[in-house]
């Protein structure tokens, strides 16, 4: 079953960003404190949903047939 | 016509958002005949602020950038240290605007109605929005943001300046609850625009107005 690894930064400081929610379709799982998240899913196409009260929102149509790894920058939403 | 002063600040990615909210509302505050003094980027400092402050009678002054409970810092990092505003500073104006987060619960409170005749800021944390592919929630940003800048320009009062800020913010709640099953984004953007309509308050005199 392929993996999607990755790892969220915020886009000012290129810091991971820690305890965001990451989901695949219907799995869910959050990121560590270094910013990064796997998960495992069947191949096929998904949408993958990154959300945080204080990052601006993510959502990508995302085809997985093999492992894979992204790296996402998001911007800050707070003032 | 009255005399504003604009402040904000430039150091970060929200920043960039909420710089261009006060470019805006310069260009509509001018529009209207007002005169505007600008205090922008490393001029968004104390130092800048109170030279201004001593030498001009200003009707408003407008705030924008990041904020905290007890003070609008301006330009960061320095603002830390030499922050434009901060509890304790009696500053004698008609009304504070104050696009940052939190600066209403304890500078608001301690500047309106004493010193300032009335305070609009946010007693939580300002949420900006950014371009996405489906919809350019930052339009629908500086739209909100800068109703409130337009009404006082043409002379109606802060309260009729809050009202018309929360009727835009509940307009956007809606659209993008409306469209969360075609924009990808909208459950963001829709708890962000309902956190800044519960965060957001008028500490003061309803009534006042800039000129």
């Amino acid at each position: 079953m392929p993996i999607l690894r990755g790892r969220v930064v915020d886009r000012d400081t290129g810091r991971g960003i820690a305890f965001l929610v990451v989901a695949l379709n219907g799995k869910t799982t959050s990121t560590d404190p270094q910013g990064e998240f796997e998960i495992f899913a069947p191949p096929g196409t998904y949408t993958l949903r990154i959300r945080s009260p204080f990052y601006e929102p993510y959502t990508r149509e995302i085809e997985l047939r093999e492992d894979t790894y992204i790296e996402i920058k998001l911007r800050r939403t707070i003032l | 016509m009255g005399k504003v002063l604009v402040i904000y600040s430039l150091d970060s990615i929200p920043t960039t958002i909420s710089a261009e909210a006060a470019s805006r509302s310069i260009r509509i505050l001018k529009k209207a005949g007002h005169d505007v003094i600008e205090l922008g980027a490393l001029k968004a400092l104390k130092p800048f602020f109170l030279i201004s402050y001593f030498f001009n009678r200003f009707d408003a002054i407008f705030y924008f950038g990041h904020g905290l409970e007890d003070m609008l810092p301006g330009q960061l990092p320095l603002g830390l240290i030499l922050p434009v505003l901060r509890t304790g500073d009696r500053i004698r104006t008609k009304v504070i605007y104050a696009v940052a987060c939190l600066s209403s619960k304890k500078l608001g409170r301690f500047l309106a109605p004493r010193y300032t005749r009335a305070y609009l800021g946010n007693r939580d944390y300002t949420f900006v929005a950014f371009p996405a592919t489906e919809r350019n929630y930052a339009d629908d940003f500086l739209d909100t943001f800068t109703t409130p800048v337009r009404v006082l320009a043409e002379g109606d009062s802060v309260g009729t300046a809050f009202a018309e800020m929360r009727s835009r913010m509940i307009h956007y709640i809606s659209l993008y609850e409306r469209n969360m099953h075609r924009w990808p984004n909208a459950d963001y953007y829709a708890w962000a625009m309902r956190e800044n309509l519960e965060g957001f308050e008028l500490i003061g005199d309803y009534n006042a107005k800039i000129a």
